[in-house]
């Protein structure tokens, strides 16, 4: 079901891309790439073959293109050259985790991705409180795309952090329970970049 | 241990789900702050908006004032002062009835002086409602004012235009012609110019009127530079009139010695 929504930002996306600005063209092309990581993270765990290194390589593409549509919208030299030294930084954890926790899920890439991108959904709504750009909030699809890293990075955050509390502390495995939370994330997270999508033809 | 277990996880669960829902109302905090601020920001152009308002209907009423001052001030300096010559004229002549020779001359002289009566309110009318404009149109109304203006020799205008046939609605032409002498009257008195051109044509998406000086002018950007109080009446009375007819002016200097102003009145909003 989570998978098959993953569809829906992707095709009205493809609908609407001419309305948009390169930040979306960005988020369209995360969104393009993220059912092909999930068809094929599917495939390999149906096959008893662990999907981790496709989940830590879609952790890394997730952010560049997330830091890529923040530094377009937020547009100032300063604060993309702030955004290019994070994700490099960011590289340097990725890679450490990707090197040494493989087959893992408690990873500290997940944890800081998470930080980063509700900074950045943060510091987004900030600037639109800043600049008021339309008289309607809903209206506005960035409105739309930072509700929905807030909500879906804010939950994985709670999602990672205590499942690997509980993992350390009484050894349960709570992979059924955290991916059932996790799709329900997922399913937020498509419809609002969705709706932000579907905003942009209308703004 | 199980029951600790299940406890934990609903303990965390709690947690959780709290998080998210300071979380959902922040967003409706921030939902609830934007929308007072557009409000806010709504509010100030408002106010804004009707302040100019205000400040362009003062400057209609002060326009129309001067006006009304200028022609009491015609009526009796030239008027007054020509009738009451003529009435002492008539008493002369009644207290002397015998002195045909005086008469003859007083009658003369009340004669020219009648004559220059009737010029000077001819002269009154055409500046309160110009004929030409109302019967001709603006391409001949105007250039009627400017053949006027040459002739004074205060400053050479020449001008070329091109417009269609049809007639513009004639509260459009009375207000376009007041732009234009304001216009002038403005160039005459402050840029030191010695020569206008002016060309205007109309297709069919409006009128453009363009007039360029060799004097000095402002631009745009350095009227908006001027506070709206110490803005000259000629200057707000354009706005205004420009306003009514909903049309644009830009005014525009291209160096020294270069300056100009281009007016547009779109046909779709007269």
């Amino acid at each position: 079901m989570a998978m098959l929504s993953g569809l829906i930002p992707l095709v009205v996306g493809l609908i609407n891309r001419k309305y948009f600005t390169k930040g979306e063209k960005a988020l369209l092309y995360l969104f393009a790439i993220s059912p092909l990581f999930d068809l094929t993270g599917f495939i390999l765990k149906k096959n008893g073959i662990s999907n981790m290194l496709v989940f830590h390589i879609y952790t890394i593409i997730e952010f560049i293109l997330i830091s890529v549509f923040y530094s377009k919208v937020i547009s100032n030299p300063k604060i993309t050259l702030y955004i290019i030294t994070i994700v490099v930084l960011f590289l340097g954890v990725a890679g450490f985790d990707l090197l040494n926790k493989l087959t893992l899920m408690d990873d500290f890439s997940t944890t800081t991705e998470s930080i980063i991108v509700m900074l950045y959904a943060i510091f987004g709504y900030s600037l639109l409180l800043k600049n008021p750009i339309q008289s309607k909030v809903f209206a506005i699809p960035l409105f739309w795309f930072h509700t929905a890293f807030l909500l879906y990075f804010a939950g994985n955050l709670f999602v990672f952090i205590f499942s690997s509390y509980l993992q350390q502390h009484y050894k349960q495995n709570l992979f059924q329970e955290i991916w059932g939370i996790h799709s329900v994330m997922s399913m937020i997270l498509y419809l609002l970049i969705a709706t932000g999508f579907w905003k942009t033809k209308t703004r | 241990m199980e029951n600790e277990n299940a406890l934990a996880i609903d303990t965390l669960i709690l947690i959780g789900s709290l998080g998210m829902l300071i979380l959902a109302f922040s967003i409706i905090l921030f939902v609830v702050l934007y929308q007072k601020k557009i409000l806010a920001q709504q509010n100030t152009i408002q106010a804004a908006e009707n302040k100019h308002q205000k400040e362009m209907l003062n400057a209609t009423l002060e326009v129309a004032e001067i006006e009304r001052e200028k022609i009491a001030k015609n009526i009796h300096d030239d008027i007054g002062t020509i009738l009451n010559v003529i009435k002492l004229n008539f008493s002369k002549m009644s207290r002397n009835p015998d002195d045909k020779m005086l008469s003859e001359q007083l009658i003369k002289e009340s004669m020219s002086m009648l004559d220059d009566s009737i010029q000077n309110i001819r002269g009154i009318a055409k500046d309160l409602m110009p004929p030409t404009l109302i019967k001709l149109g603006f391409e001949k109304g105007i250039s009627e004012l400017f053949r006027q203006i040459n002739t004074s020799g205060a400053i050479e205008i020449s001008h070329e235009f091109n417009f269609a046939d049809t007639r513009l609605p004639a509260k459009t032409e009375l207000q376009l012609y007041r732009i234009m002498q304001e216009v002038i009257n403005n160039i005459v008195k402050h840029s030191q110019a010695q020569q206008v051109n002016i060309s205007a044509r109309s297709d069919i998406s409006g009128v453009h009127i363009n007039i360029s000086h060799n004097g000095n002018g402002l631009s745009s950007e350095m009227i908006e530079l001027i506070p709206e109080a110490q803005r000259g009446i000629g200057l707000k009375s354009i706005q205004s009139r420009v306003q009514l007819i909903n049309a644009s002016i830009q005014y525009y200097t291209l160096g020294p010695g270069q300056a100009g102003i281009a007016i547009e009145v779109p046909f779709h909003d007269l």
